[in-house]
């Protein structure tokens, strides 16, 4: 019983993507600015999906695909949230903070953990600044109290899709080489926790978009 | 079959995911009910604000009715009877042509009513906006005005400046306007014998005091009329971005204090002046 529900989880979390790179491919020309990159996220995210997936049917280790996508993820977030807090960060560090993390995620992959295993330390580092990041919109938007009603906000939805996404994924993403070399049963109890904190992720994404493209039909 | 440390491991990264998962929820939660409280303190000053704005449009608009019905009434008591009996005395001129005394009498009558007319009207208008106030400046402006009112009540006035202070016209005019309107409220409520009034620069900052030694008052015990006098004064010094204070107490007078930003300027070297005048 218990294992068809995880199967019913981790089953489903594809599916997920499919309501933002909907979205995506229908709104990607009417929007300009941060949420181009919010829809190249998810494409990304599509894109690595598939791959991976005929990788895995195909018996080949996937685990680099990983490696890039980490930095894809990563700096296509970095420019949506450099947008989001244009006048309320320090450019350079910002700036300096985003090079250094992918300078630290190529030397991770080339001198510390191969291609062959998951990117640990990349994934929780890019987690811990994601998080950060996010956390500064959050405060910005209660400092500058500009927005009146959350809940329509694209910003939102979007910002809380990430903090929950890679908090609840923290410790995972920390210690996923280990959960690798546990019995499957045991792996996939940890795993569909990953997949239900991404179709939250995704969903949450979803809604975002679709607010998005309804205050573009408001001023339009 | 896990084993016991696989089984801790699991739990610990289990515990883990959801606790800060949860953390994140709480989080997330809170500042959407935080937010909104600051949104409904924010809309509540909003709403504060608007309706201190139309209180001050309000009591423009009754103080501008105010005046119309006051000039109106002037004319009316002061010009219209007036000019009526001139009317009279014309007729008169006319039916009596034939009697040179009694025409001589009835010219003499209007041409002293006429007189009588010119100083009313130059007091009106005096009263309204002095003549080339522009021109001779505030202090000047104000001395005028304490001089007129010396010839006509009986107060003392001690009138002190150590700067022939100069702004742009409005705010001139509005300095003038708070002044007359102190002046004004000492001699109708104050039974005063003296009034004070000292202009002088500090630190690049003008003050104007206008002191009393009046019966004061209770500002929470005014009447509406009364209390809508002092917003008016508050509300013109706002208007020159002034910072304007009324301190008065029962029996020990009242002070208004009016101050504003002066940029210093070449010194004038022009001795200080004090003014002066008993009344007998």
């Amino acid at each position: 019983m218990q294992k068809d529900s995880y199967d019913i989880i981790l089953n489903l979390a594809p599916f997920f993507l499919i309501p933002p790179v909907l979205l995506g491919i229908l709104n990607f020309r009417k929007h300009s600015g941060k949420l181009i990159f919010i829809y190249l996220l998810v494409f990304l995210a599509a894109f690595t999906f598939l791959i991976s997936f005929v990788l895995w049917k195909k018996g080949i280790n996937n685990l680099f695909i990983l490696h890039f996508y980490t930095i894809f993820e990563f700096l296509l977030l970095s420019l949506y949230y450099y947008i989001e807090l244009k006048g309320f960060i320090i450019k350079k560090l910002y700036i300096a903070v985003v090079a250094a993390f992918v300078i630290f995620s190529i030397a991770n992959s080339v001198f510390l953990e191969p291609l062959t295993v998951n990117n640990t330390y990349a994934r929780a580092v890019e987690s811990l600044i994601l998080i950060s990041f996010s956390i500064t919109v959050f405060y910005r938007i209660v400092k500058e109290a500009r927005i009146l009603k959350l809940e329509e906000s694209p910003v939102f939805w979007i910002n809380s899709a990430v903090l929950l996404y890679f908090s609840g994924n923290l410790f995972l993403f920390t210690f996923s080489n280990y959960v690798l070399t546990m019995t499957q049963g045991t792996g996939m109890q940890v795993w569909v926790f990953h997949s239900l904190f991404q179709n939250i992720y995704y969903t949450l994404i979803t809604v975002g978009l679709w607010k998005a493209r309804k205050n573009t039909k408001l001023n339009s | 079959m896990e084993s016991a440390e696989e089984y801790e491991i699991k739990l610990l990264i289990i515990t883990g995911m959801f606790g800060m998962f949860l953390l994140a929820v709480s989080f997330i939660t809170f500042l959407i009910f935080y937010q909104k409280r600051i949104m409904k303190q924010q809309l509540k000053l909003q709403q504060l604000e608007l309706e201190h704005k139309e209180e001050l449009l309000r009591n423009s608009i009754n103080t501008l009715e105010k005046e119309r019905k006051r000039i109106a009434r002037d004319l009316h008591d002061n010009f219209g009877v007036s000019l009526s009996v001139v009317k009279l005395y014309l007729y008169d001129v006319l039916k009596k042509k034939s009697n040179p005394v009694l025409i001589d009498e009835s010219i003499g009558n209007t041409n002293e009513l006429l007189d009588d007319i010119i100083e009313k009207l130059r007091h009106t208008a005096h009263h309204l906006l002095p003549p080339e106030f522009s021109k001779i400046g505030l202090i000047d402006s104000i001395e005028q005005l304490l001089e007129k009112i010396e010839q006509t009540e009986d107060i003392e006035i001690d009138f002190h400046y150590s700067d022939k202070i100069n702004f742009d016209f409005n705010t001139d005019l509005s300095i003038y306007r708070i002044v007359q309107e102190c002046i004004n409220n000492t001699l109708k409520h104050a039974h005063a014998t003296l009034i004070s009034i000292n202009i002088y620069v500090l630190k690049d900052r003008a003050y104007i005091k206008i002191q009393d030694n009046g019966q004061g008052f209770d500002r929470k015990q005014l009447d509406n009329g009364k209390s809508m006098g002092l917003q008016n004064l508050e509300n013109r010094a706002r208007m020159i971005k002034a910072d304007i204070s009324i301190k008065s107490k029962k029996e020990k007078g009242t002070c208004v204090e009016l101050s504003l930003n002066y940029p210093t300027k070449p010194v004038s070297h022009e001795t200080p002046k004090q003014y002066q005048h008993h009344h007998s």
